[in-house]
């Protein structure tokens, strides 16, 4: 069962993967902006992760500092992050009663 | 074909039991996956965390408890028990007794939230126009380990008021905090705590979570200091790379509810110390 679970999630986060393959040719602005809306929906469902704020703000701060792929390689990540945060809280709501012991 | 039968009929009980669950049922189911699984254990043995399930670590724990390093904060929480506020009252004037353990958490119906003994704390302190102290260890953690010491040896008896939907959802909230996957590790509570009980998670052997509830505040040899349960979750929350709620805000709270409430039976046994 627990396996099962494991590769659902497993995929859930690859759909996110391929969703956000969609954004390459999106600029480095156009991906924070993206990242930023998709973690406070994240936020709001409870489901944020650590590591996305800081990744959106090191973005920033790259792209203030002229080092252009730099700053859309984090922007990236922290896409890829907040929007698998964001399937994570989706599939979380639906599947969690599945481990509860009867 | 009768193990095929075997198995829908089994997840389709699953599936539709665990829509319908009571609280009392889930209690009862929580306790026997403990009970079934370490079998080992003592009768009201879980009270003590990993040290219930690790005979060797337990020594050594018991040589610590010999000489508890939570000592100290419980003479400073005794002191500041009987302290004045400025307009000359103290938590005498809000406790009939410092042991209070066995009151909290309760699900406060006029104000639906449920209410923790930390809460009350402060409650009372912001009552008696005193500043409130912070949520997660120093004063608090004192004084919520005097009034633990104090309340040794009562049961644990947590209450989901029948009839009142408030408190079933409160309750259904931190049972759905508990079996959610949360963080880029993807993890659950119930992942480590329950299935994944006895294993290693890096150097540490994970407790069972029947019992988690019960030897508030903890002195963790890790943090140097005493720190109430809200900081042990945000921990884990943390560790699993989850962003942690606030301390004694709902999700942490009618967490605790829940968490408290699968112990029920067992003993308080707080202050404890831990890794
Ligand atoms: C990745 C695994 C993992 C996850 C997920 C996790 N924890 Fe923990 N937790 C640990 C480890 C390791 C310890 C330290 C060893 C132990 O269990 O006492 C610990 C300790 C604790 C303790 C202290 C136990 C004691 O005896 O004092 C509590 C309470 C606790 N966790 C609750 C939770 C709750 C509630 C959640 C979900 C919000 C959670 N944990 C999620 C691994 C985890």
């Amino acid at each position: 069962m627990k396996a099962i679970k494991g590769l659902v999630v497993t995929g859930a986060l690859a759909l996110a993967a391929m969703a956000h393959a969609g954004s390459h040719g999106m600029s480095v602005d156009a991906l924070l902006e993206k990242a930023a809306a998709a973690n406070a929906n994240a936020k709001s469902l409870g489901y944020e992760w650590t590591i996305t704020a800081p990744a959106i703000k090191n973005a920033q701060k790259a792209l203030a500092a002229g080092n252009a792929d730099e700053a859309k390689a984090l922007a990236e990540q922290a896409l890829f992050w907040a929007e698998a945060s964001v399937f994570q809280g989706e599939n979380e709501g639906q599947s969690w009663e599945m481990r509860v012991p009867r | 074909m009768k193990t095929l039968t075997q198995l829908t009929l089994a997840l389709s009980v699953a599936v539709s039991g665990a829509a319908f669950a009571s609280p009392e049922a889930d209690q009862k189911a929580f306790q026997k996956f403990y009970e079934s699984r370490f079998s080992q254990v003592a009768e009201g043995d879980f009270i003590n965390g990993v040290y219930s399930i690790l005979p060797a670590a337990r020594e050594q724990w018991e040589a610590i408890e010999e000489f508890p390093p939570y000592e100290p904060e419980v003479e400073i929480g005794e002191e500041l028990y009987n302290t004045a506020f400025a307009n000359g009252k103290s938590f005498a004037d809000c406790f009939d007794t410092p042991a209070q353990r066995e009151n909290y958490p309760y699900w406060d119906a006029d104000r639906e939230m449920v209410v923790t003994m930390e809460r009350a704390i402060n409650e009372c302190r912001t009552a008696n126009g005193e500043k409130a102290w912070g949520w997660k260890k120093g004063k608090i953690a004192a004084l919520s380990a005097y009034m633990s010491y104090e309340s040794r040896g009562q049961e644990i008896s947590v209450t989901i008021p029948e009839g009142d939907e408030g408190a079933l959802a409160a309750y259904n909230a931190g049972k759905e905090m508990f079996y959610t996957k949360r963080g880029q590790l993807n993890f659950s509570c119930s992942d480590c705590h329950m299935y994944g009980a006895g294993l290693n998670a890096r150097a540490d052997t994970m407790s069972p979570a029947f019992g988690h509830a019960s030897h508030w505040p903890v002195y963790r040899s890790k943090w140097q200091a005493m720190g109430t349960l809200h900081r042990r979750f945000g921990g884990c929350n943390t560790n699993i790379r989850a962003k942690p709620f606030k301390a004694q805000g709902p999700e942490y709270s009618n967490l605790e509810y829940f968490l408290t409430y699968m112990s029920n039976g067992l003993e308080f046994n707080g202050p404890g110390a831990r890794k």
